[in-house]
């Protein structure tokens, strides 16, 4: 089952690349928790698909483009699956390069919580692990 | 910090069943989320400290007294899984609920709860049981 959640990581990761917005929120649970990284402009917590999807497109809208890159291999335990992974704007201003980590949990196929850390090691200490 | 995030839902029992809502509240994080088990009559989720209060402040004001009593607790990275029994008692037939609460605890405070009827659902969930 933890793989299958590395797999639903990955392919929001690459819908969102991709700018594929409906099959990103496919991925996502109608119930869906945003939390975002400590500080961020607009801190949420976001609940429920569309508020999530509201605040995904907000950001996408921000860019000419941009991207998700990861960085690490992806972790995980039980339902919940972290990567360490760059966040990239270019197109209006100073480009952006902001280094994350998230930490995703699965159940039944979808994306039920999103969860954003600057700290890597404290996103890991949520799963029980350390670096 | 896994024990900690026990002795902070403990403390969250030991508040509520001595009626301290202040001690109760203080135990929340500010943006807790609270997901109620599935089928319950207000559905939620209830976002937010106050919001949360609110709701379990009616649910104890359904009945003349009401207590949760721990069955067993166990913890999983930042989570805490709880199997209680809540117990309410002076209006109409006694209610006895049993359910597994999962708390993720952070800092000292209880940043999201969801509960489950099975158990076992719960341990799935968090990784304790396949």
């Amino acid at each position: 089952m933890s793989q299958e959640n590395v797999e639903i990581l990955k392919a929001s990761i690459a819908a969102w690349n991709a700018g594929d917005m409906d099959s990103l929120r496919e991925l996502h649970d109608p119930d869906v928790i945003l939390r975002q990284v400590e500080g961020w402009p607009e801190p949420g917590p976001y609940v429920g698909r569309e508020a999530v999807m509201r605040q995904f497109e907000q950001l996408h809208e921000t860019w000419d483009a941009d991207a998700v890159i990861p960085i690490s291999e992806f972790i995980h335990t039980g339902d919940r699956v972290a990567v360490r992974m760059i966040y990239r704007g270019a197109g209006r201003g100073p480009r952006a390069d902001l280094e994350m980590t998230q930490v995703v949990t699965v159940r039944k196929g979808r994306i039920v919580c999103r969860e954003y850390f600057w700290d890597h090691s404290e996103a890991l200490q949520t799963l029980g692990l350390s670096e | 910090m896994s024990q900690e995030s026990v002795e902070v839902v403990e403390a969250m029992g030991d508040a509520w069943n001595a009626g301290d809502m202040d001690a109760f509240r203080e135990l929340l994080a500010p943006d807790v989320i609270v997901r109620v088990p599935e089928g319950w009559p207000e559905p939620g989720p209830f976002v937010g400290r106050e919001e949360v209060m609110r709701q379990w402040e009616r649910n104890r004001e359904a009945w003349d007294s009401d207590t949760f009593e721990s069955i067993s607790i166990a913890e999983a990275g930042d989570r805490v899984i709880a199997r209680l029994i809540w117990r309410g008692v002076g209006r109409g037939p006694e209610a006895h609920l049993e359910f597994t609460a999962v708390y993720t605890v952070r800092k000292g405070k209880v940043l999201y709860q969801e509960s489950f009827w099975d158990h076992a659902e719960a341990l799935v969930a968090v990784g304790l049981l396949e």
